[in-house]
């Protein structure tokens, strides 16, 4: 009896153990399932080892590619500077990172360690390591079959989930989220609508763009600002900044970008006296001198600016509610002056009487401390005040 | 085997398949805690004055409000938060505010009524603490996890009572409140006297501030506790604690690199105590392929300097996934001990680690020097970064001219490759900027070659 009882208890463990063991496969099963996409697997291992050699069949996509910013993520000589030859190692991850699929969508990358000249490389989007395959968007032609990068169709290319690992080390994808352009429906817009936007290829076939244009392109980044100066009556004028045209803020990155209204006033006597008015950015979390006045949609700040022998002039500026796109509900601390999707900033700037006419310019600035003829002149405008 | 054994054994394989502990139950809600609302709508002063009120009066469950206000508006990244699905029940979020005033008294106030209650749940937070950029708050973060039992913030206070930047080395601009502050908590500390004023001159102070620097050390080198001085948590002693460690290694392998950052450099002052938790945590990061965490981990690794990080690492620079395994070497060289330089050796094998293992051993000294000078390959690459290498164990005495070469080199990842072993090598880079025009590198290398030995 004592023996039987034994037993039972014994078979009792074997079945939890079985048990636990069965319900620890399922767990992992469906985390996986959650979270990485399938493929179709491949037995042999794919045979490319850089991007020079998807030049071979993808020529007219790799040209756009080696002309990108994404190639040049490493060498650059401005992310060589920052990061000072990236002996801060936290920004190789992005900078020349392996196959963002090797960690997961949306989570970053890890760096690699050969081919620093390519940066952000093909393999980077489009290998997926465990099925041993290129991804693409397709349809694939009868040359794939036999192509040595054993490509497969898959709808993961298109993920914001392979951008979002890096661009969202700099807030921007939490920036899109906020604006109306992230919304499901007619008016949905994500990052491969303006920066992968489609393009005909060689034979009619429909791709995407691989130049990615954004920060370093000035007609993208002209197309985002809105700018407008105009004189309301006598010695009184407006301007107005808008972000009417990015589905994120202006400029967008926490740290690096910024973006600055600088002004020229003009005397009775020609002579010329400029003076920055205002600075859109989102500082770096150890800039806490910097506030933002703005803080919220309707806020207002004056100030006045001496202009030497032209006098002072009283400016009196005001955060204008977003046309089309949600308040955006964060702000990180140091503050950030960017301007949200929608939104515009209103200046009334009152001259002097010794100040006879004002040109504005709107620099985009890929790092703070960049010189204006580095600078991308966005727009500009100069009026008569009298 | 007996039937009565055979159960044994299946049972004991049942408890070793099991987590160990129960899940952990979901921590209680969180920044919308009472005493934060209670505290919206005060002036300054009100507010500090309430914050202590809770260690006076010895108030219960505030701790997560308190946890938030040693960091509100400071520099860390994230807030930990109660998520009932999440792994240890909490989860990271940003933190944000829009609040002009900075804040800082609050922090000290809700450090101060962490110390006075013993909280030891805020030991990862107060060491991120040590990086707040007022040093009034490092220097009672500092004496909070000496409470604690953590000597971490010691080196802290001595630099401040110097008026010194620990992490800059240089001096402050505002010295002031940071050696007072820093000499009262000393002296708290202590029970010893340096002689310190705060309203005497420069020497004065900094001959104090040495007199603090040999009082400490002996104290250290004597093996006594300091007054008040907790005892260092251990993992099972506290299950909240636990918990909060445990999540901090989990944040190392998250998406934000500022998140990772500081979790990497909080787990590494907590030193030998992480331990524990990083092992479970390179666990749970096999287990689930995450190669963030087991790289982040490596790291941190590298900087405890114990038996059991070499272990752990020794296995990481065996992994499959190469940047795992690069992180790993790196960290062994960090280690430099004669494990390490072996397992370094072992790993010139493995293609996918070679580079990061050459660049290692040029960091082991001696020790590494022995290994590059023999080894050889067919592998371009490695044989540029072995030349390096060598340059850098020999304290280059050795492959001085190739090394300095590399930096007229046409590759740029060559050149800061060059860079960063010259600057280690040398202590100087000359003014060189690798992504400077050929002509002003040149000039730069004329100049290292005269800080060559």
């Amino acid at each position: 009896m004592k023996r039987w009882a034994l037993f039972l208890v014994l078979l009792l463990v074997i079945a939890a153990l079985l048990w636990h063991l069965l319900r620890g496969e399922a767990a992992t099963a469906l985390n996986t399932a959650e979270s990485a996409p399938v493929f179709e697997m491949r037995s042999t291992p794919m045979r490319l080892q850089s991007s020079d050699e998807c030049a071979a069949c993808h020529s007219e996509v790799f040209s756009e590619w080696r002309d990108s910013w994404h190639s040049k993520a490493y060498t650059d000589p401005e992310v060589q500077g920052l990061s000072r030859g990236f002996q801060d190692k936290d920004c190789l991850p992005c900078h020349l990172p392996r196959p963002v699929l090797e960690t997961g969508l949306s989570q970053r990358p890890l760096e690699r360690d050969r081919r620093h000249d390519d940066g952000v490389d093909c393999f980077t989007c489009h290998f997926a390591p465990e099925a041993a395959s290129m991804i693409g968007r397709g349809p694939l032609g009868a040359a794939a079959r036999s192509a040595p990068c054993q490509p497969q169709e898959s709808a993961v290319i298109s993920s914001l989930g392979l951008c979002a690992p890096c661009h969202n080390q700099h807030k921007v994808h939490e920036e899109w989220k906020q604006t109306s352009y992230a919304l499901p429906g007619a008016g949905f817009k994500d990052c491969n609508d303006c920066h992968m936007p489609e393009v005909l290829r060689a034979g009619g076939r429909r791709g995407r763009s691989h130049r990615y244009p954004a920060g370093h392109d000035a007609t993208i980044l002209r197309s985002a600002a809105s700018f407008k100066v105009e004189r309301i009556e006598d010695g009184v004028l407006h301007v107005r900044v808008s972000n009417t045209g990015s589905g994120h803020n202006l400029p967008t990155d926490e740290r690096h970008r910024a973006v600055d209204l600088e002004a020229t006033f003009i005397g009775v006597d020609g002579s010329r006296v400029s003076r920055r008015v205002d600075r859109y950015r989102n500082p770096y979390r150890t800039e806490f001198e910097l506030r933002n006045p703005l803080r919220s949609v309707g806020a207002t700040r004056d100030y006045e600016i001496a202009l030497g022998a032209l006098g002072s002039l009283e400016v009196h500026v005001q955060r204008v509610a977003p046309e089309g796109h949600p308040l955006q509900s964060i702000i990180a601390y140091p503050e950030s002056t960017q301007i949200p999707a929608g939104e515009a900033r209103d200046y009334r700037v009152i001259l002097p009487p010794s100040v006879v006419s004002a040109e504005f310019r709107l620099y985009y600035r890929t790092q703070p401390f960049q010189a204006d003829n580095e600078a991308v002149l966005l727009h500009e405008g100069s009026v008569h005040a009298r | 085997m007996r039937v009565e054994q055979l159960c044994f054994v299946c049972l004991l394989l049942l408890l070793a398949c099991s987590d160990g502990v129960a899940p952990p139950a979901p921590a209680p809600a969180v920044v919308t805690d009472a005493l934060v609302a209670e505290l919206e709508g005060r002036s300054p002063d009100e507010r500090i004055q309430r914050i202590l009120q809770v260690a006076e009066q010895r108030e219960a469950g505030h701790t997560t409000a308190l946890l938030h206000l040693m960091k509100d508006r400071s520099q860390v990244a994230f807030h930990v938060v109660a998520d009932a699905a999440a792994p240890f029940g909490l989860k990271a979020i940003e933190l944000t505010a829009t609040g002009a005033d900075l804040r800082s008294m609050e922090r000290v106030a809700a450090i101060a009524v962490l110390q006075r209650l013993q909280v030891r749940e805020a030991l990862p937070d107060l060491l991120l603490a040590l990086d707040d950029r007022h040093p009034v708050v490092v220097n009672h973060a500092a004496a909070a996890l000496l409470a604690l039992g953590c000597r971490a913030g010691l080196p802290y206070l001595l630099a401040h009572a110097e008026g010194r930047n620990l992490t800059t080395g240089e001096f402050m601009a505002s010295p002031a409140f940071a050696g007072e502050s820093a000499d009262v908590l000393l002296r708290a500390c202590t029970a010893e006297d340096a002689g310190y004023n705060a309203d005497a001159g420069f020497t004065h102070k900094q001959e104090a501030a040495a007199r603090w620097r040999v009082l400490v050390e002996q104290r250290v080198a004597s093996g006594r506790p300091f007054v008040g001085e907790g005892r260092l948590v251990q993992q099972g002693d506290d299950a909240a604690t636990d918990r909060r460690i445990n999540f901090f290694v989990d944040v190392v392998g998250q998406m934000q690199f500022l998140y990772h950052e500081q979790a990497r450099r909080m787990l590494t002052r907590l030193g030998v105590a992480a331990l524990p938790s990083v092992r479970d945590g390179i666990e749970r990061g096999r287990k689930s392929g995450n190669a963030t965490l087991l790289a982040g981990l490596a790291q941190v690794l590298g900087g405890i300097a114990h038996a059991n990080s070499e272990v752990l690492l020794v296995a990481l620079v065996r992994e499959k996934h190469p940047t795992v395994a690069s992180r790993a070497a790196s960290a062994l060289a960090q280690l430099g001990t004669p494990g390490a330089v072996a397992a370094l050796k072992d790993a010139l094998e493995t293609p996918a680690v070679r580079l990061a293992a050459l660049e290692a051993l040029g960091q082991a000294g001696v020790a590494g020097a022995a290994v590059l000078r023999t080894w050889n390959s067919d592998d371009a690459e490695a044989l540029k970064v072995r030349t390096l290498a060598l340059f850098e164990a020999s304290a280059g005495h050795e492959a001085a001219a190739p090394a300095l070469a590399m930096l007229l080199s046409d590759s740029l990842a060559d050149r800061n490759r060059a860079l960063a072993v010259v600057q280690r090598t040398l202590k100087t880079d000359g003014g060189y900027q690798s992504t400077a025009d050929a002509a002003a590198r040149t000039a730069a290398v004329e100049l290292l070659k005269s800080r060559l030995p």
